[in-house]
């Protein structure tokens, strides 16, 4: 079989197209070069499933040098400046004891089945920062369960978690899920 | 036998001595000179602005303090934006119909809040706090560079490390008595006291000023 194609091969049209080409050029035998419809016949045959890859022209030197320079081309997005303009958005009415910058406490409660625990909430301007336990609280005497500190993750809806809160307003910024109750107590 | 190389080979290596050479040159001067270009310090970083404030009309045209606006200068880390209201407070009387003074009326209106773009920013991993620069003598303009004669307000310093350490290596000729600290235009005269006296005045020991934990809480 091999002989046929052989035989069939096109010499004269081979030659006048290796002349043409330049740099490594690399192939498993003649007959691949040649591209001949007999030899893709016979690929097809033996090998259908590298057929598939032979038609696409996926060459396995090419795909690893486009990984690397696909890696060594990641590290430039470190050579990016800083393009976020951060904001500040000061209150329309400064409510009175509030000095920004500085955290403040309100005393409340989480609910941990049907129990209530007595916690301390560090806010910023509206924005729940951290649980911790409520020294005053009989309960707790300022102690706090994994439950009660993580409390604070369900003051957090998640469509205003995905958004950066030093670009939204400082009314508004870390928006809880409970805002009513919380502005009522932080005004 | 023949030769190895041929004589091309000479041309060849000199290119690659000299782009060698030319490679190690230009990066060496690449990590000298990029980061103290203004390019990467931001230093004029002139940000556009809701409304056009010009701290040299305000500050020095008509003699605001500091304090006015920025209220929490002195008790918080923060400095603090002026409130919609603190502006009112004069352009509900003076300039009420203004045109680049709209986005501040409609503020008000709506009760939104007004938008600045931060010219000054620093990242989560440094900790500063304006009231102890100010309790310790620190000017405004040591940091805001000629605030009070800036039309639009603009970046006045890197904010590196090293012009940080700069300072809390050798704060001395950084300070001034307490009464200057928001004088926009202030100089050391005869009267001053040297650095070294207003270091001990202030109780400052430069020996943990440059601790880690100073900056990086």
């Amino acid at each position: 079989m091999t002989e046929r194609i052989t035989r069939s091969l096109d010499l004269v049209g081979l030659r006048a197209r290796l002349a043409t080409q330049k740099g490594p050029r690399y192939w498993r035998s003649l007959d691949e070069l040649a591209q001949t419809p007999a030899f893709l016949d016979l690929l097809r045959e033996e090998f259908p499933a590298f057929a598939q890859v032979a038609a696409a022209a996926v060459y396995r030197r090419r795909v690893l040098q486009l990984m690397a320079a696909s890696l060594a081309l990641g590290g430039l997005t470190g050579c990016q400046k800083e393009v976020e303009q951060r904001q500040l958005s000061p209150y329309v009415e400064q409510p009175p004891g509030i000095v920004p910058g500085r955290p403040q406490y309100y005393a409340t409660a989480t609910d941990i089945d049907g129990f209530g625990e007595g916690v301390l909430l560090r806010h910023e301007m509206g924005g729940p920062l951290k649980v911790e336990g409520n020294p005053d609280h009989p309960a707790s005497l300022g102690g706090t369960s994994a439950i009660g500190q993580a409390s604070i993750l369900g003051l957090y809806d998640p469509p205003s978690r995905a958004i950066d809160h030093r670009a939204r307003p400082a009314r508004k910024r870390r928006e809880p899920a409970d805002d009513a109750a919380l502005s009522a107590a932080t005004r | 036998m023949t030769a190895v190389f041929e004589p091309k080979a000479n041309f060849y290596t000199r290119i690659v001595l000299v782009a060698a050479g030319t490679i190690v040159v230009v990066l060496i001067a690449a990590i000298w000179i990029v980061p103290n270009t203004g390019y990467a310090t931001d230093i004029g970083f002139t940000p556009p602005q809701p409304v056009p404030f010009s701290h040299q009309h305000h500050v020095s045209g008509l003699g605001l303090d500091c304090r006015y606006c920025h209220t929490s200068v002195e008790q918080s880390a923060d400095a603090g934006m002026p409130a919609t209201e603190i502006c009112m407070t004069c352009h509900s009387q003076i300039w009420t119909n203004a045109a680049i003074l709209a986005p501040v009326r409609q503020s008000l209106a709506e009760k939104q809040p007004l938008h600045w773009n931060r010219v000054y920013t620093l990242p989560d991993y440094v900790y500063f706090d304006h009231s102890i620069h100010i309790a310790k003598g620190v000017g405004c303009t040591e940091c805001h560079g000629p605030i009070g004669d800036m039309p639009l307000t603009y970046k006045a310093t890197s904010l590196y490390m090293g012009w940080c350490l700069d300072c809390h290596r050798n704060p001395g000729p950084h300070l001034r008595p307490q009464q200057s600290v928001f004088d926009p235009h202030w100089q050391r005269t005869a009267n001053t006291p040297s650095p070294q006296q207003l270091r001990t005045q202030y109780h400052i020991h430069v020996s943990t000023l440059t601790d880690c934990s100073v900056c990086h809480r």
